[in-house]
């Protein structure tokens, strides 16, 4: 069990963004992380992250209560953009270097070049699918154990979406968990082993996508429909 | 390549690349794609695409060599066994169907006689 | 550590490079005025220094914590807060580029004064006066005019009531975003929280002095070992409480 989180809740202030929330995460499988928009995807990866705080509950990274040194493993993208506005495209990946020594910076400037971001390009200047494509360069450029990745197709038009799971596809192992909030059900079906299901902060369902296929012949748009 | 999301997405790669082997896009012997590049060509997960070959694998269509890869069979004749076998999975299935519509075999046949190749009418758009 | 120290030094560099250029800018109109004998420009420079000297010590002294603020205001606190880095290491990483900035800042203010001082009396005074200033100057020091050890402890003390708002500062912050997160109100509860705490501590000083052995220490003028070990002592617990509330409760 790389990931187990138990009896999640989360208050912001009155309002439950997470309540009660079991889940475990196996090594070396891809989930997809599947509700309406508030329903508690992206606190609940905050949380896996260690930037958000559960109100109560429990995380276990590998066997042992998550602390910030297991950051040194998980690499977390977040749907909006938040890297620094000084900085440029060769900036952010000396500040992944700088702090993660599971950062391949060759790997980085492959990554952005090939998506069309040269080295010199200004962060805030970037436009929104730019900068979309620039964090998921630094954050697959790690070679993270645990990779949690909040709607990484959003904003980007389609040709780049290939590239992006072409990545994800590939730098997914048998040693690596890739967590994947989306509501492009259709572009993630094929790759994606589990679909984790939450709605209203609570957990649904945790549905295996092939043997759910096998027993019922249900297309993940059919399961979605059946039971959100 | 495109799915029917209905059915088990790994029964479908198999098949794609059995007819690859049948119209010999894959010829006997050929190195496969690693399951890495599998995984990628077919935009499915590494654990399926590792599935894959071991299906593959057991049921003879290919065979790995220990850290070099997975490569195509070289039974020539279990090409020949692959299509028929295909082919007869087709018929019987269209059979099958034609026979619940409430045709009889002389009918099908004389139908298919009669049947005109459309360039149009393939994938029944 | 360094490294983080790094990047807090790179998110105060342009306040670093308007002052600098504006201190610079300053000086060299000084010069011009003292070598043109234009006195009342001189004056009116030296008066608009002194304001600006002002508010630059204010800001400089306090820019951390609007660092703080912002970084905890907007995504770009993930930057921080998904580094394998413990709080300590972000908290004190922040204070000790507070401490570099001004630093570097009034080092910059010194020189600028000392260049003034040298330009006026060569100017006025002659090359001469100045052999004899600094003759003066050094015999001053030689014969034990100056007190260097209540120097040294006025530094000090100063460095340590400083070092003691900013961490109020850093509380405010850190209570203030733990409790209203990203609300815009979050920035004038900080301001508020900030009086606050400093009038809490402001009273458990008072509080200290009603001890019997300390009593006499109480409104005394001269600089008080009391008051340090008090400010200093509040200034850790300070930082431990805003690291420990920061590790457990704050979500960013």
């Amino acid at each position: 069990m790389m990931m187990e989180c138990k009896g999640l809740t989360k208050w912001f202030g009155a309002k439950k963004a997470i309540e009660d929330l079991t889940l475990n995460l196996d090594k070396g499988k891809i989930y997809g992380l599947l509700g309406e928009n508030g329903s508690g995807k992206t606190t609940w990866m905050k949380m896996a992250a260690g930037l958000t705080k559960p109100s109560r509950g429990e995380i276990l990274y590998e066997g042992h209560p998550l602390c910030y040194q297991d950051k040194a493993e998980i690499a977390y993208m977040s749907t909006e953009p938040f890297f620094y506005d000084f900085m440029n495209v060769a900036d952010v990946g000396t500040y992944y270097g700088d702090f993660f020594s599971d950062f391949d910076s060759e790997r980085y400037t492959e990554m952005t070049e090939a998506m069309g971001l040269t080295r010199e390009m200004k962060v805030r200047n970037l436009s929104s699918g730019m900068n979309a494509k620039l964090k998921i360069a630094a954050t697959l450029a790690r070679d993270a154990k645990l990779c949690l990745l909040d709607e990484p197709l959003n904003g980007i038009d389609y040709k780049a979406r290939e590239e992006i799971i072409e990545l994800i596809i590939r730098a997914a192992d048998e040693n690596k968990t890739f967590v994947i909030s989306t509501h492009l059900l259709e572009e993630i079906e094929s790759f994606i082993e589990y679909a984790v299901f939450i709605r209203e902060g609570r957990l649904v369902d945790k549905v295996n996508l092939e043997s759910e296929r096998m027993k019922t012949g249900r297309s993940l748009t059919d399961i979605y429909v059946d039971i959100m | 390549m495109e799915y029917n999301t209905g059915a088990p997405i790994y029964l479908q790669v198999i098949n794609e690349l059995k007819k690859r082997m049948v119209k010999g896009d894959l010829k006997p012997g050929e190195k496969m794609p690693s399951s890495r590049e599998l995984a990628v060509l077919y935009k499915v997960n590494q654990n399926t695409a590792a599935r894959i070959y071991r299906e593959m694998e057991s049921a003879g269509y290919c065979f790995t060599k220990r850290g070099i890869g997975t490569f195509v069979s070289e039974e020539e004749n279990m090409f020949e066994n692959l299509k028929k076998e295909m082919a007869g999975e087709l018929l019987s299935n269209f059979m099958h169907e034609m026979r619940d519509l409430g045709f009889e075999k002389k009918d099908i046949i004389f139908q298919i006689e009669d049947y005109k190749e459309d360039a149009d009418h393939d994938d029944g758009v | 550590m360094a490294k983080l120290i790094k990047y807090e030094m790179r998110k105060q560099r342009t306040s670093r490079m308007v002052i600098l250029i504006g201190l610079l800018v300053g000086v060299i109109a000084y010069c011009l005025s003292i070598l043109t004998g234009n006195i009342n420009m001189t004056a009116v420079i030296i008066g608009l220094g002194v304001c600006a000297a002002l508010l630059v010590f204010f800001y400089t002294g306090i820019e951390s914590i609007l660092v703080l603020n912002r970084d905890l205001k907007t995504k770009q606190s993930y930057m921080l807060w998904m580094l394998p880095k413990s709080i300590w290491e972000i908290l004190g990483a922040k204070f000790i580029s507070a401490l570099l900035q001004m630093a570097i800042v009034y080092a910059a203010f010194c020189i600028a004064v000392g260049i003034g001082c040298l330009g006026a009396v060569i100017r006025f005074e002659g090359v001469q006066a100045l052999a004899d200033m600094f003759q003066r100057a050094s015999e001053v020091f030689v014969r034990g005019g100056v007190n260097w050890t209540d120097l040294v402890w006025l530094a000090v003390y100063i460095f340590i009531a400083w070092s003691q708002v900013i961490m109020i500062g850093f509380l405010a912050v850190v209570m203030s975003r733990t409790i209203l997160l990203r609300s815009r109100f979050a920035g004038f509860l900080s301001v508020i929280l900030f009086f606050v705490i400093d009038f809490v501590i402001a009273f458990g000083s008072d509080l200290m002095y009603r001890l019997p052995w300390l009593a006499d220490f109480a409104g005394s003028p001269r600089i008080n070992i009391w008051d340090g070990i008090y400010y200093l002592v509040t200034a850790v617990i300070l930082f431990l409480v805003s690291g420990v509330l920061a590790d457990k409760k704050l979500s960013v």
